[in-house]
C-alpha cells in the first residue's frame, strides 16, 4: 500500500511533506537494515564518481517508496559528514533534476509550490502568469539558469511572476538550494559506519583535471582584449555574461586554441555555472556536438559584431588598430604574424591537450 | 593657520552646533575616516551611540567620515570575517561624472603629468602619451540634474513599481559633492545576501538581459517573417523593451535605421514610411521584419533589444551596490573635498544641491585661488579665477580650499 503523500515525499524529498513523512517512520539509525546502508553507499559512491544515476524506483510500492526516502536521508547525512563541496553540489543537482523530471501535472506543481511557500508570499493576480512569488522569497534561491535571473523575469509590485514554462524551472532551482542548504547541520554525532562511507566517498570523488592552454609556454589572459577581459571579469564576479557574451567569450577562447576543459574552468567561477549546460554549449560552439558536429568551430565575433552586441567596452588605443578581438590578442602576444608560426602553435596546442 | 587646520576648525564649529541625523543600528556599523585630500585613512572604527559619534566628530573632527552599509554581529573585529556580517542596507549611488554630461567639457579639465599636455573635459588617459591624467573636476546644476534624473528613474521605474518598495523605505541623500545616494532599509533588504543584491543590481542596469527569456522567438517562416516578441503591456523588462522599441521607431531617422538594420538608406526610407504598421505589430507581440531580406530577423531584433534595454536601464554605480562591505559617506556629515553637507533630501524636486547643503553661512576669509573655472554656489556665481587673491564668503572659501585650489592668505 502506498499513499499519494508517500509518493509526493519520494519525488520531492526536500519538502515539508517529506519531512513529516520521514518523522512518521520513527527512523532509528541503529535499526536501519544493512542492505539499505549498502544501497545508500552505492548511491553516494556513484555520485562521487559522477556516474549516471537513476533515482526511479522499479515499482511504486509502500516499501520501495519508503526505502527511497530513507536512502535520500541517509545519503544526505553521509555527504553532510564528508563536508565535501563537490558531493553536496552533485547530490543537490541529482535530486533536483529528478524532482524536475517528475513535475508533470499542474496540480503537483501547485502542491509543491504551496508546500514550499506561504500563501502570503504568492500572488495570483496577473492573468498571463501562473503565480507571482514575493521578491525576497524568489531571491533566496540564486538563479542557476539564465532565464531565472531576475532581469529575465517579469516583476510587478514586489512579485516575480512565473509562467507555466518558467515555474517548473524555478521549482527545480528551489529544490537544488533547499537540498544544498540542508547540509548546514551538526554531524558530529553521526554513526561510525556513516563516517567510514563518507571517507570512502571523498576518496572516490572524480575531478576533471583542468588542462591549461599554453601560448609560448604560458597562458596570457592579461593580453586578452578589453572586451574579453570584461566578460571574464563578469564571470569572476559570479555572473554569467549572457547569451551573446557567452558566445563571444567561448568562441574567442576556442579561437586561441584553448581546450574545452579550460573554458569550462573559466565558467566554473560563476555562481550560476551549470556544468551540463556549459559543456554542451562549449562543445556546440567547438563543432563537436549538435547540428554542426564534425564541422569547423564557430568563429569568434569581429569588433563590429561585438559593438552590435553591446559587448565592445573599455576600448584602448590598440583597439583602434584592429578589427577583431583575435587580432588584438595576436598583436599583444606577438604571434600569428607568420602563417607557419600559427600552424606550429596549433600543433603544439593540440599535443598539450 | 594652514589649510587643513582651517578646515578642521570650521568643521568642528559645524559639528558642535549641528546634529547628525539618526543612523539606524549605529552600534553594528563600521566607520572609516579621512583627512585633507584623503577620503579614507583609517577604518574599523565603531560607535555605540549617536552621542558617542557626535563626541568623536567634535573632538577628532575628521574631514571625511563614512559608515558601512553592512551591519556586523561583532563590529569590533579587526578582519571582515571576525566582524561577522549579519545584514545590510541596499544602496545605489549616482555620480554625475559617471554619466558624462556635456557640461563636463566646460568646467572640467585634465593635464598629463608626463608630457604636460592639457585640455578640457574629463580625459582619464592622455591622448598623446597614454599616461594617466590628473583631473580637475567641478560640478554645476546641469550635471547634478543628470544624476538626479537617473535617481528619479530608478525610484519610479524600478524601486517602487517593480520591486514594490514603499517610499518610507527609501532615504535619499546628497553625497556632498558630485551626486546622490539612495539607501533602502527594511526587513526585506536586511536579510538579502550578496547574490540577491547582485540580482537586484543586474535588474536595474539590464545586465545579463536575455531577449529570448523576454519572449523573442523564431518566426514561422512558412507563414511570415514576423518575429514573436514582448508587448508594451507586458510586465517589467519585457514591456520596457517593447515600449523602448516603439519609442525608437517613432524617433528613428532613415540614416540611423539603415545602420542598425544593415540596409540601404533608400530601403530605410521605405520602411519608415510604414512606422504605424510596425508599431501596431509590436503592440500585438509580432515584431515585423518581413520588409528586410534577412535569414535571421530574431538575431537582429534580439540584438536591438539589448540596445533598447540600455536606454531604459538606470545608470547606477554597479560596484557600489554590489559591495556589501562598502563604507559610504555618513549622511549629515561634511564632505572633506567641498565643505558641503552630505544632506538627507526630503523633497527631491525642491532640493538645490548647490545651495541647500551650504554649511558655513556668514563670515568671510581671504584666500589665493590658483585656478578655478566659473562656478555656482549658495546662489552666487564665482570665478573664473587664475592666481587671484580675494576675500570670499566662508562657504566659498571652504569649498575652494577643500578642493585644493586655494590657500589662506
Amino acid at each position: 500500500m502506498w499513499s499519494q503523500d508517500l509518493l509526493f515525499s519520494y519525488e520531492y524529498p526536500f519538502t515539508n511533506e517529506a519531512r513529516n513523512t520521514l518523522t512518521s517512520f520513527n527512523l532509528v539509525f541503529e535499526n536501519v537494515p544493512k542492505a539499505e546502508i549498502e544501497e545508500t553507499k552505492k548511491l553516494v559512491i556513484a555520485i562521487a564518481k559522477k556516474k549516471k544515476i537513476d533515482l526511479t524506483v522499479q515499482e511504486n510500492s509502500g516499501d520501495t517508496l519508503k526505502s527511497a526516502l530513507v536512502r535520500y536521508t541517509l545519503a544526505k547525512i553521509i555527504i553532510g559528514v564528508s563536508n565535501s563541496e563537490q558531493l553536496k553540489v552533485r547530490f543537490a543537482k541529482e535530486y533536483s533534476d529528478f524532482s524536475y523530471s517528475r513535475l508533470k501535472s499542474e496540480k503537483v506543481i501547485m502542491d509543491l509550490l504551496t508546500d514550499l511557500f506561504d500563501v502570503d508570499s504568492l500572488s495570483f493576480d496577473e492573468k498571463d502568469y501562473l503565480v507571482g512569488i514575493r521578491l525576497e522569497k524568489y531571491l533566496k534561491y540564486p538563479p542557476r539558469e539564465k532565464t531565472l535571473e531576475l532581469v529575465n523575469r517579469n516583476l510587478k509590485n514586489g512579485y516575480v511572476y512565473l509562467t507555466k514554462q518558467s515555474l517548473p524551472l524555478f521549482l527545480k532551482n528551489v529544490a537544488y538550494w533547499e537540498i544544498y542548504n540542508s547540509f548546514d547541520k551538526d554531524y558530529s554525532k553521526a554513526p561510525h559506519t556513516f563516517r567510514e562511507i563518507a571517507k570512502e566517498a571523498k576518496g572516490a570523488i572524480y575531478i576533471p583535471v583542468p588542462k591549461i592552454f599554453l601560448t609560448k609556454g604560458k597562458l596570457t589572459p592579461e593580453k586578452f582584449p578589453p572586451c574579453i577581459r570584461a566578460l571574464s571579469k563578469s564571470i569572476a564576479e559570479g555572473n554569467m555574461p549572457g547569451h551573446f557574451g557567452n558566445i563571444a567569450l567561448t568562441t574567442f577562447l576556442l579561437g586561441i586554441g584553448a581546450p574545452v576543459d579550460f573554458i569550462l574552468e573559466t565558467y566554473k567561477q560563476s555562481a550560476k555555472f551549470d556544468p551540463k549546460v556549459a559543456t554542451y554549449q562549449i562543445q556546440y560552439l567547438a563543432g563537436k556536438t549538435g547540428s554542426r558536429t564534425g564541422s569547423e568551430k564557430y568563429s569568434a565575433p569581429s569588433c563590429k559584431k561585438m559593438q552590435d552586441w553591446n559587448l565592445c567596452v573599455n576600448r584602448d588605443p590598440l583597439c583602434e588598430k584592429v578589427s577583431h578581438p583575435l587580432s588584438y590578442y595576436s598583436a599583444k602576444i606577438g604571434n600569428f604574424k607568420k602563417k607557419g608560426k600559427a600552424d606550429e602553435r596549433k600543433v603544439v596546442s593540440k599535443n598539450k591537450v | 593657520m594652514n589649510e587643513k587646520s582651517f578646515l578642521k576648525t570650521k568643521f568642528r564649529e559645524y559639528y558642535l552646533k549641528n546634529r547628525i541625523p539618526l543612523l539606524p543600528r549605529i552600534e553594528q556599523r563600521e566607520f572609516g575616516v579621512g583627512d585633507f585630500k584623503k577620503k579614507i585613512t583609517s577604518r574599523h572604527l565603531n560607535f555605540p551611540s549617536m552621542n558617542a559619534l557626535k563626541d568623536y566628530l567634535v573632538m577628532e573632527t575628521p574631514l571625511h567620515i563614512s559608515a558601512s552599509v553592512a551591519y556586523y554581529g561583532n563590529v569590533k573585529g579587526r578582519t571582515m570575517d571576525e566582524k561577522q556580517w549579519v545584514g545590510t542596507d541596499l544602496i545605489f549611488e549616482f555620480d554625475s561624472d559617471e554619466l558624462n554630461p556635456p557640461c563636463m567639457e566646460t568646467h572640467d579639465s585634465w593635464r598629463c603629468p608626463k608630457c604636460k599636455k592639457a585640455g578640457h573635459g574629463s580625459v582619464r588617459a592622455c591622448p598623446e602619451c597614454g599616461s594617466k591624467t590628473l583631473l580637475d573636476s567641478w560640478v554645476c546644476h546641469q550635471c547634478l540634474n543628470a544624476a538626479r534624473e537617473q535617481m528619479q528613474k530608478l525610484i519610479d521605474d524600478f524601486l517602487l513599481s517593480d520591486f514594490g518598495f514603499e517610499k518610507k523605505d527609501l532615504s535619499l541623500n546628497f553625497s556632498g559633492n558630485r551626486g546622490y545616494h539612495i539607501y533602502i532599509r527594511n526587513d526585506v533588504v536586511y536579510n538579502l545576501d550578496k547574490s540577491a543584491i547582485v540580482e537586484l543590481m543586474n535588474y536595474v542596469t539590464g545586465r545579463n538581459l536575455d531577449p529570448i527569456s523576454h519572449g523573442f522567438a523564431e518566426p514561422d517562416f512558412s507563414k511570415s517573417q514576423k518575429t514573436y516578441g514582448p508587448k508594451p503591456t507586458d510586465l517589467g523588462w519585457s514591456g520596457r523593451i517593447a515600449r523602448s522599441a516603439i519609442d525608437y521607431i517613432g524617433k528613428a531617422d532613415a540614416k540611423s535605421f539603415a545602420v542598425d538594420f544593415n540596409i540601404s538608406t533608400q530601403m530605410a526610407h521605405r520602411i519608415l514610411d510604414r512606422k504605424e504598421e510596425m508599431v501596431r505589430g509590436i503592440e500585438s507581440g509580432l515584431w515585423p521584419l518581413d520588409f528586410v531580406k534577412t535569414k535571421n530577423p530574431l538575431e537582429i531584433w534580439a540584438s536591438l533589444a539589448q540596445r533598447f534595454a540600455a536606454r531604459s536601464a538606470a545608470e547606477v554605480d554597479a560596484q557600489v551596490t554590489s559591495d556589501v562591505r562598502k563604507i559610504m559617506r555618513l549622511p549629515g556629515s561634511l564632505h572633506g573635498a567641498t565643505g558641503l553637507i552630505a544632506m538627507p533630501v526630503k523633497d527631491l524636486d525642491r532640493f538645490d544641491p548647490l545651495k541647500d547643503p551650504i554649511a558655513f553661512k556668514g563670515g568671510s576669509t581671504k584666500i589665493n585661488v590658483s585656478r578655478a573655472p566659473e562656478f555656482t554656489l549658495g546662489g552666487e556665481t564665482f570665478g573664473p579665477y587664475e592666481n587671484k587673491t580675494l576675500e570670499l564668503s566662508d562657504f566659498a572659501a571652504v569649498y575652494l580650499i577643500a578642493k585644493g585650489v586655494a590657500v589662506i592668505v
